[in-house]
């Protein structure tokens, strides 16, 4: 006879123990535990400039394109940007766009919040599917001059179909081209002074001030001129709002659904965009009561310590802070108790556009990102 | 070659001094094929052919530890899983562990029946926070049937079925697909014998129909109920033993579901398709003829809509007589 194991009688009861279980377990009706730890301390914000390495990265593609993979150019010279109109076929090239740059005031620099339409539904990170940088390139009002295109109010022309080299669709109308009261919209070829990197459109991205991220087309490959007014795109087939304007719209950074705050004094913070205006205003109402209005947190607090570029359009022109499609951070100091406690944050900006109160008010309208009044419920220690 | 019988694996792998004693048993091995999918999706197929001897118990016990700092996307490319927003967690966002019972008993020298069970604790760390489910994943129950022994070959067939065991599938992360998994498999070994060494190859369907009435939801009013593609997956491992007692072995593990899609991977929930590759090697120490302890490291060098992840597991078995019997078997000992 073979000499036993020595651990024989712990096999049997962890195996009968498994055993058991396997039986045991589907009567069980629900045997899992679940938790959540937040990892972030309350009182945070994100940095007003994001980072390009923490910048988030969302491909409207990836889900709306079959097959769809990232363009790659191995260099700013492999890119070109074909224009087609009735006219004809034109074609702009790194080095054309490269030269446009180099005339007076050929080039310029927005700040500009990407914000994906999704964000507001999806909340991985503090800041979510959104972030700020300051994007240098050519305005495509100049780049459309130089090919001779015709965006003037009496044209014919009505719109631009945009179009990444991935295939992403988007368009602009020309009438959004001569409108002076919003900064124009850019061929962006560098993000916070550095070459723009492929993930977020290299070598040439449309920025649009007022617009999702969807509208900001990336690796810009075509734009071909329609005499309609046009809702073609890649989002908008999906159902997604045509016009692509961010709505007013608040999220909180420093707080999160089920957070577990301190009790006492607690900052709490987060930002709230628009692109319709400027955000004007931000309210908390904390468990129902009266809202409290949020302190805007001032732009040289939040730059304090960053070197903006002197050339950003906003603070050239002297356009008073908040800025329209950038976020604008607010915070609060809460004087918190112990229980769970609803935060909701609500959103204003200048032109009198709120955040609905509840997510009903927009039934029937096409997916615009509003999603009500942004409520979380938290945990007070 | 008559008295090498190829229907029992101990046969192929025995010391010359303690005839018709195993040395190494595939068996303690199998279990690991359950944790090969971060525990998300447990599969009915293992890479074996050999029955148990009739009245023989294996029991094992595995840790499991499965982390990943990237995923791959549809499109093969990789990417940080939570790399969307200010900050980016480095340090494995992705986590399963988990202690997974395996048992095995020969009903007939044919037959053999097979019970798993995992207890697991899945962790998704984004930035701001953690997010940890733990308890009891999927159950399986399944069968091998010896369909052919010759020489050095044998062939067996596979069926059975995971089960959810009532866990929250809405959750994020789950401790399972929260649907059941019909298996079927073909699994094919051969021994080496003399020289102390096997290879096993098998090849299985999973079907995943959409029944999910064994799995519940955190959030009843939001129905959740993706469409999980059927599996195919195959499983190759070829072993050696050293000394007779250090088993040195490699590992081969693909899956692939029946359709695929262009979505990007979804962190919150396991995938209704994906495809992955995972090779890796480790090795077995024979403690005595009873216990045997076990060690393997599986890397992801390629895949679809699936986690990067790097799987190390940590077992423990026994096997014999469970029920009062002569824990030695002797085979065919007469016949050789």
């Amino acid at each position: 006879m073979a000499e036993k194991g020595l651990d024989r009688r712990e096999f049997l009861a962890l195996g009968g123990i498994g055993l058991a279980g396997i039986w045991l377990a589907p009567i069980l009706g629900g045997c899992d535990s679940h938790t959540t730890t937040p990892l972030g301390s309350a009182g945070e914000s994100a940095s007003f400039i994001t980072p390009i390495d923490r910048f988030f990265e969302q491909n409207g593609g990836e889900g709306g394109i079959g097959g769809w993979r990232r363009p790659e150019f191995a260099s700013e010279t492999d890119w070109s940007l074909t224009v087609k109109s009735a006219a004809g076929e034109r074609t702009v090239t790194w080095n054309d766009l490269v030269a446009l740059a180099a005339e007076p005031d050929g080039e310029v620099t927005h700040l500009k919040t990407i914000e994906c339409i999704l964000q507001s539904e999806i909340r991985p990170t503090p800041t979510g599917f959104a972030g700020t940088a300051y994007w240098t390139g050519v305005p495509l009002t100049r780049v459309l001059d130089s090919v001779g295109l015709d965006y003037s109010e009496s044209s014919p022309i009505k719109a631009l179909i945009v179009e990444g080299a991935d295939r992403f669709l988007n368009n602009i109308t020309t009438e959004r081209l001569r409108q002076d009261n919003l900064l124009p919209p850019l061929l962006a070829t560098r993000m916070n002074g550095e070459p723009l990197p492929l993930k977020h459109g290299f070598p040439v991205r449309l920025i649009i001030q007022e617009g999702y991220g969807y509208k900001c087309v990336k690796w810009l490959t075509e734009i071909e001129a329609s005499n309609f007014l046009v809702d073609t795109g890649t989002y908008q087939s999906q159902g997604f709002v045509n016009d692509g304007i961010i709505r007013t719209n608040s999220r909180g950074v420093s707080i999160f659904e089920d957070i577990v705050l301190p009790a006492g004094p607690t900052r709490i913070a987060g930002f709230a965009t628009s692109g319709f205006a400027p955000i004007s205003r931000v309210e908390i109402s904390i468990d129902g009561a009266a809202p409290q209005e949020a302190r805007i947190i001032p732009l040289d607090e939040l730059t304090d310590g960053v070197n903006l570029p002197p050339t950003i359009t906003q603070i050239t022109e002297g356009r008073p802070y908040p800025f329209l499609g950038v976020w604008t951070f607010w915070d609060l100091t809460w004087e918190a108790t112990s229980g769970a406690h609803t935060i909701a944050i609500r959103a204003y900006d200048a032109a009198g556009n709120a955040q609905p109160l509840t997510d009903g008010e927009n039934e029937g309208d096409e997916r615009d990102g509003l999603t009500g009044v942004t409520t979380y419920n938290v945990e007070v220690a | 070659m008559a008295a090498v019988h190829a229907n029992d694996y101990q046969e192929n792998m025995r010391r010359p001094n303690e005839g018709g004693r195993a040395l190494y048993r595939k068996h303690w091995f199998a279990g690991l094929s359950l944790l090969l999918l971060t525990g998300i999706c447990p599969t009915a197929t293992h890479a074996d052919g050999w029955p148990q001897e009739e009245g023989e118990t294996f029991i094992g016990i595995t840790y499991g530890s499965s982390s990943s700092n990237e995923v791959y996307r549809f499109d093969g490319a990789t990417k940080f899983p939570t790399d969307n927003g200010g900050t980016t967690v480095r340090n494995y966002p992705l986590a399963d562990r988990g202690l997974y019972l395996y048992g095995e008993h020969g009903l007939t020298g044919d037959l053999t029946v097979i019970m798993s069970l995992a207890l697991k604790r899945s962790i998704i760390t984004s930035p701001i926070e953690r997010r940890a489910t733990e308890g009891i994943g999927d159950i399986g129950i399944a069968a091998r049937y010896r369909l052919l022994a010759s020489g050095a070959h044998v062939l067996s067939a596979r069926a059975g079925v995971t089960l959810p065991t009532g866990y929250r599938r809405d959750l994020t992360p789950p401790l399972g697909a929260g649907v059941p998994t019909i298996g079927l498999g073909l699994e094919y070994g051969y021994s080496f014998w003399p020289a102390p060494a096997y290879a096993t190859l098998s090849i299985g369907y999973g079907l995943r129909p959409g029944i999910y009435s064994l799995s519940t939801l955190d959030d009843p009013e939001t129905p959740f109920e993706p469409n999980y593609a059927d599996q195919i997956t195959t499983n190759s491992e070829i072993g050696y033993t050293l000394d007779e007692r250090l088993l040195v072995r490699g590992l081969l593990r693909f899956l692939t579901t029946t359709r695929k899609d262009d979505n990007d991977f979804d962190v919150t929930h396991p995938p209704e398709t994906e495809r992955y590759l995972k090779v890796g090697g480790g090795f077995g120490l024979k403690v005595n003829d009873e216990v045997n302890i076990t060690a393997d490291l599986l890397v992801t060098p390629s895949g679809l809509k699936t986690s990067k992840s790097t799987d190390l597991f940590l077992g423990l078995s026994w096997k014999g007589s469970l029920f009062g019997g002569d824990d030695t078997v002797e085979g065919d000992d007469d016949e050789e």
